[in-house]
């Protein structure tokens, strides 16, 4: 079967995120107001073979583990759903 | 000194630290391509060169790190011989673990490409072992990612094992620390070293101060000079 699988990665707490300082930066002068925190993170997206979601999810957490994340300074949420 | 640089796609300062190398330390340099698994040379010093492998895509130095080459890198490194990544060869040896930690973007936002004047913290490993200890020199630096990021608590460990080998600084009173790190980079961090100290990760560029004529300096000749002496010397303890 085919799945859409997203891992959505994002710095981990307390790692400088120069990049979300720079937007919050940005929206703050663009009048929005009460913005506490912004963080930017990425999203990977794929369309995966697997024999169920739950192998296409173990698949894909072990992809972060190997690649897509670094673990000292980042986080990562999968999901999946059928294609 | 039997010495070979990594060539990813991207690396852009593999000629320079070639032809740094061999005319200060007038010997030939094997240029390796990351698709290969082995060294023909069997080399004693394995450098990583700058650049921007696989375009910096995902982070930088992360898909350079999971390259073919790797597996005899590591292999090269375990053995006790020298491993030294400049730039985006210090990124690719902070995610291939080779070394702790990771750089993160400049606080600037900005790409910096400038000289940088570094402290010698210290010279009890093969890299600065032909260095004086707390002098100041100067390397440019060239980088977007250059903030040496650690946890807190392995950070001060790190510290405490005296494998900090260079710090940005003022050149004038020598002052070391984090206010003269044009990065942002902790504690001023501009090079580590692992524990057995043959393993060498820095931002700033020797290979860009080697030669005169470049007008980048000269200082970088003395650190090629310094590693092959701690090679030499260290390497018959």
């Amino acid at each position: 079967m085919i799945f859409h699988a997203e891992a959505i990665i994002t710095p981990r707490e307390g790692v400088l995120d120069t990049q979300g300082k720079a937007v919050e930066k940005t929206l703050t002068h663009l009048g929005y107001k009460g913005l506490e925190e912004v963080r930017v993170g990425r999203i990977v997206t794929m369309r995966i073979d697997a024999e169920s979601g739950d192998a296409a999810a173990e698949a894909v957490k072990n992809m972060c583990q190997d690649l897509l994340a670094n673990d000292l300074i980042e986080t990562y949420k999968i999901s999946v759903r059928e294609a | 000194m039997k010495t070979a640089v990594v060539v990813f796609p991207g690396s852009n300062c593999d000629r320079d630290v070639q032809r740094a190398v061999s005319e200060t330390l007038k010997t030939s340099v094997e240029m390796v391509w990351h698709e290969e698994t082995k060294f023909a040379s069997e080399p004693d010093l394995v450098i990583l060169p700058g650049g921007f492998s696989y375009g910096d895509y995902l982070r930088s130095g992360a898909m350079a790190a999971r390259s073919p080459i790797i597996a005899a890198v590591k292999e090269h490194a375990a053995a006790g011989k020298l491993l030294l990544g400049i730039c985006n060869g210090f990124q690719v040896l902070t995610e291939t673990k080779l070394l702790p930690g990771a750089l993160l973007t400049n606080t600037t936002t900005t790409f910096i490409c400038k000289r940088s004047y570094i402290r010698v913290e210290q010279t009890d490993n093969f890299f600065t072992y032909g260095l004086k200890k707390g002098e100041v020199v100067q390397y440019p630096i060239a980088h977007h990612e250059g903030l040496y990021f650690l946890p807190p608590a392995e950070l001060e460990e790190l510290e405490k094992a005296g494998r900090v080998v260079f710090r940005y600084a003022d050149p004038n009173t020598g002052e070391a620390g984090a206010q003269y790190a044009p990065n942002g980079s902790l504690n001023g961090i501009a090079g580590i070293c692992n524990e057995k100290g043959n393993i060498l990760g820095l931002m700033p560029h020797p290979e860009r101060a080697t030669v005169s004529h470049l007008n980048g300096g000269t200082d970088g000749a003395a650190f090629w000079l310094s590693i092959a002496r701690g090679f030499a010397e260290r390497s018959a303890c």
